[in-house]
């Protein structure tokens, strides 16, 4: 059952339980009160009828006339001849409660033995065909002889108003009911309306719609319920979303390596496979070989970088101090270039380093500016010592640079501006991803600048050491 | 004699691709990016056309609906990605074969084999003097005459007129066609070519060559 039917029905049972035990009270006591009013009434006509009776009974007496049981019964019924029409009616009963005289036609089947009592005030209430009636009786005790008067008063107009108030109630609470009802609906509808939208928003969410969010501007708990459904769904998509991005990533790496792999695999086996197999002439068997070199090459360098990379995940860094200008110099006599030359514009500086990873990170970086065919067969390494006690250090080229929308991917695994992976000038495509990894063992980050066809600056700034310079 | 263009970009597996082929006696092109293939496909007929998914400047898949809308030459896919999805959307787009890095020659080539047949580039038949080899049916005729051949007698057949006029080594044919190893010096391979030259009466063109192997010469 829904909720708000809940509180519909609860409240209307609650509203009519304490409609009807009113009720029930008011018009039990409107009826005590009508009955008592109406007893009070009848009891001063019996006194008033008592008395009149007793008066002509004097009158009779000081008429000399001697009072039997007859003449009191006579004198009743001339008193009463002429109350035919009247609520009252009268029976008269000896002392063996044999009926005497009665006026009243239902006489016969009224239960009167309990009446019978010789206190004149108290009355009792006997029904008799859908027809109510009040009881006194009387006690009239002369020569020894006992006549008991029955007084008997219809009193079915207050059974009927109690009957006409319980109907009326009833109508009036039905109204009552379902104009109640229909607020109660409207209020409940109006309070669940959060809920209900929470559940909707729930289910979306559930449904894999993680941007779905709800708006619901109250100060009560279900407003609170609100925000923190928000702030829950806020959670649950961010969560999503860096395990997608980290699953993408994972992917993409295992695409990168493979192919990174496969390439040269396919060159070496083909090769060594068509060398086995037939007598090529020289020249044939001597390009396969090139090529089974070359490509044996490429996956010894794939594989030192792979090494590298996972020596580098497990954090292990030897910092030493070094005299940066005199180890660049070091390192760029080393590196081939064939035609292109590498010009040192450096200062000196002693940094904290790791020399083995510094110089692949700068390795990498030359390699790359001479992969980018810089026009003017230069590339420039600057060092400058800077205000706020950094060094940086610029590797420069004036090549083919970097198309600006793949600039915040190029150090990412396997990641290559061109998607051809075209290796026509080498390059295994986790030299950034690399360098990257180490800088930030280093505590600093890799930056790029770079124009297509104008050319690339890649730089870094290192900590200088404190108690120098 | 089947035309077929190669577009690969990288150098290595291209060659090796062209060497191959036209070992097997088919006219082979190159192309080394998207573009120029396009070019090339648009001048010339070919028969069947082997694409790299990754391309400078128009990639595999691009390549492969512009072919598919203008051309009915078949093409087969050539790529390090070897995902179930993205075999899916290759030959969803059309392409009529994917092959996966790394792969053999002797498989890439069985399979450019089919591809022709399928097409009716390729006859079913090599006929070499008054010889008929059914490649599908895998029966050999001399002079419209049936000979029985052992299976293993008909591979080493097919081999040897697949590379016609070149020396062959022994170890590596008995490998290609028994599927092992030659691991100590067995007589089966010369019992079989032995077989071979008097069923075929071919005696004087399947040579011996000293130290290397076999080579059948026509």
């Amino acid at each position: 059952m829904k909720f708000w039917l809940k509180m519909v029905l609860s409240i209307l049972v609650m509203i009519s339980v304490i409609l009807s035990v009113s009720r029930l009270v008011m018009v039990r006591q409107n009826f005590k009160r009508s009955i008592e009013t109406s007893a009070n009434q009848n009891q001063n006509q019996n006194v008033l009828e008592r008395y009149h009776l007793e008066s002509s009974l004097i009158q009779e007496i000081q008429n000399g006339e001697e009072i039997t049981k007859e003449k009191i019964v006579e004198q009743v019924k001339s008193l009463y001849s002429y109350m035919e029409n009247r609520l009252e009616k009268i029976a008269l009963y000896t002392e063996n409660k044999e009926l005497i005289f009665s006026n009243f036609s239902e006489i016969e089947t009224l239960t009167i033995e309990p009446v019978f009592n010789k206190e004149t005030d108290s009355y009792c209430l006997r029904k008799i065909k859908n027809q109510n009636y009040m009881l006194f009786s009387e006690y009239w005790s002369i020569n020894n002889e006992v006549i008991y008067v029955i007084h008997i008063y219809d009193i079915t107009a207050i059974y009927e108003e109690r009957e006409n108030q319980i109907k009326e109630m009833m109508y009036a609470d039905i109204v009552i009911l379902v104009i109640a009802s229909l607020f109660i609906f409207g209020f409940s509808k109006f309070l669940t309306r959060p809920i209900e939208k929470l559940n909707k928003a729930s289910k979306k969410i559930s449904n894999g719609n993680f941007e779905e969010r709800v708006f619901i501007q109250t100060n009560d708990e279900i407003g609170e319920l609100a925000n923190s459904f928000n702030r829950m769904a806020d959670e649950i998509e961010t969560k999503i979303e860096s395990l997608n991005c980290s699953l993408q990533a994972k992917d993409d790496f295992v695409t990168g390596f493979s192919h990174e792999i496969k390439t040269p695999m396919t060159a070496i086996i083909g090769y060594a496979d068509l060398l086995r197999f037939k007598k090529c002439d020289e020249h044939v068997s001597a390009r396969a070989l090139n090529y089974i070199y070359w490509e044996a090459k490429r996956l010894e360098e794939l594989s030192y970088k792979m090494l590298s990379l996972m020596e580098l995940s497990e954090e292990r860094i030897e910092l030493k101090e070094t005299k940066i200008k005199e180890f660049i110099e070091k390192i760029s006599a080393q590196i081939m270039l064939e035609n292109i030359e590498l010009k040192l514009d450096l200062e000196e500086a002693k940094l904290e380093i790791d020399e083995s990873l510094m110089e692949v990170v700068l390795r990498n970086l030359i390699q790359n500016a001479k992969r980018a065919n810089p026009k003017d067969n230069c590339i420039v390494v600057q060092g400058r010592v800077l205000a706020n006690q950094k060094y940086r250090i610029s590797v420069m080229d004036k090549g083919d640079g970097i198309p600006k929308e793949h600039i915040h991917r190029v150090t990412e695994d396997f990641y290559r501006v061109d998607k051809s992976r075209s290796k026509q000038n080498g390059g295994t495509g986790i030299g950034l991803s690399l360098c990257k990894k180490i800088l930030k063992m280093h505590h600093c980050v890799l930056n790029i600048e770079s124009e297509e066809k104008v050319g690339t600056t890649v730089s870094f700034e290192l900590e200088v050491k404190k108690n120098e310079k | 004699m089947n035309r077929i263009l190669i577009v690969e970009d990288e150098m290595a597996i291209r060659d090796l691709l062209q060497i191959g082929l036209e070992s097997q006696g088919y006219q082979c092109e190159v192309a080394s990016d998207g573009e120029v293939a396009a070019d090339f496909v648009e001048q010339k007929k070919y028969d069947l056309i082997l694409l790299d998914i990754m391309l400078p400047h128009v990639d595999g898949y691009e390549l492969l609906e512009y072919i598919k809308q203008n051309f009915d030459t078949p093409v087969i896919f050539i790529t390090a990605k070897s995902q179930t999805k993205d075999k899916i959307k290759g030959l969803h787009l059309g392409a009529d074969d994917y092959i996966t890095k790394p792969f053999e020659m002797g498989e890439l080539i069985a399979r450019v084999e089919a591809i022709l047949r399928r097409f009716h580039k390729t006859s079913e038949k090599i006929e070499i003097g008054n010889i008929t080899i059914n490649v599908v049916a895998r029966t050999v005729e001399k002079a419209g005459e049936k000979i029985d051949l052992t299976p293993k007698e008909f591979d080493l057949l097919l081999l040897l007129v697949q590379n016609k006029n070149m020396a062959l080594y022994r170890e590596v044919i008995f490998e290609k066609v028994w599927g092992e190893e030659l691991e100590f010096e067995t007589r089966t391979l010369d019992l079989h070519i032995q077989r071979l030259r008097k069923k075929l009466d071919w005696k004087e063109h399947i040579k011996t060559v000293y130290r290397i192997g076999y080579r059948l010469e026509v």
